[in-house]
């Protein structure tokens, strides 16, 4: 089901995983962990974000926030 | 602006926002309804890419991890989420269903007119009706609030698109069905034209680029698009595309 959601871009990212690195699967101090309520008001605009410019905007909706690498 | 999910793709190895975008483009990774970010809104505490955060609709961290290890439980939370939108939830007061029932199948106008009895006096159904008002309330406002910024931004056919479905779910309620045909009236109004023609170029131009990738070939259209919308904010967009393209 996520597959069709992430569309093009999940499939990408997961064949892009030779340009990122593994570092670790272990959560270090000062991150986030699950329960944790979250806020954040983007400084640049989203690109597609059609003006949406903080998480609050997504309220109603649940949001998946990958992290990917260029490199 | 899907329902079920959104999904923002935080570059996180220090690209600047244009490699980031140039990046996804060449792989036409851009469209469709992924946001895209160089800008991380938190620290996840992870070392390594990709990793990924699932954030409740109430603002919640749901999972934080590595991709390829908590993708399953996030797809089994989504699917939860796509469940609960149809199942009258068991703790809220039963008089509220009707209402709910309404809003979960998108007829907002129904859901709210069927509310305001429910908000008399001070009770817990009259607390969680006033809840589900505020709920409803805000969607639609932040949904008038995006369509109001595309047809701003040089985006006129997703407003166009967004509104349409809108105006069929707040169809009936007076204050909300003449915002939908105010704006409508606007799209469709002598100061959009040169926009809507444009977006409507456009339009066939990022098609190509979806079959045929984004290539200096693209980047000519683009860049012929943009000096014939010159002053449209479609126009703006076309040449932004095309820079990006040739960057």
């Amino acid at each position: 089901m996520i597959s069709s959601i992430l569309k093009k871009g999940a499939v990408g990212l997961a064949a892009a995983g030779a340009l990122t690195m593994l570092l670790s699967t272990t959560a270090t101090v000062g991150g986030i962990k699950a329960g944790d309520s979250v806020s954040y008001s983007w400084r640049t605009p989203l690109v597609n974000g059609m003006g949406r410019q903080s998480l609050e905007d997504f309220l109603g909706t649940p949001v998946l926030v990958e992290f990917w690498g260029t490199r | 602006m899907g329902d079920d999910l959104q999904v923002i793709f935080v570059e996180s190895q220090g690209a600047t926002a244009q490699v980031a975008e140039k990046f996804a483009l060449d792989r036409d990774w851009l469209g469709g309804q992924a946001i895209w970010t160089t800008e991380p809104p938190f620290n996840t505490g992870l070392g390594g890419l990709p990793s990924c955060a699932l954030i409740s609709p109430s603002g919640e961290i749901l999972e934080v991890g590595m991709s390829g290890s908590v993708m399953g439980d996030v797809e089994d939370h989504i699917a939860a989420f796509a469940k609960g939108k149809k199942k009258f939830p068991k703790d809220l007061p039963k008089d509220l269903k009707k209402a709910w029932t309404a809003n979960s199948k998108g007829d907002l106008a129904l859901a709210l007119e069927l509310l305001t009895p429910l908000e008399e006096g001070e009770s817990e159904l009259s607390f969680a009706a006033s809840d589900l008002r505020r709920s409803i309330t805000k969607n639609i406002e932040s949904r008038f609030k995006a369509i109001t910024w595309m047809k701003e931004n040089g985006f006129p056919l997703e407003a166009l698109a967004s509104l349409e479905t809108l105006s069929g779910e707040v169809d009936g309620h007076a204050e909300f069905t003449k915002l939908a045909d105010e704006l409508v009236e606007a799209l469709n109004g002598e100061e959009m034209k040169s926009e809507m023609e444009a977006a409507a170029e456009l339009a066939k131009i990022e098609k190509a680029i979806g079959k045929s990738g984004a290539d200096e070939k693209a980047a000519k259209k683009l860049t012929k698009l943009s000096t014939a919308f010159s002053g449209t904010k479609v126009g703006a967009r076309a040449k932004a595309l095309a820079d990006l393209i040739l960057s």
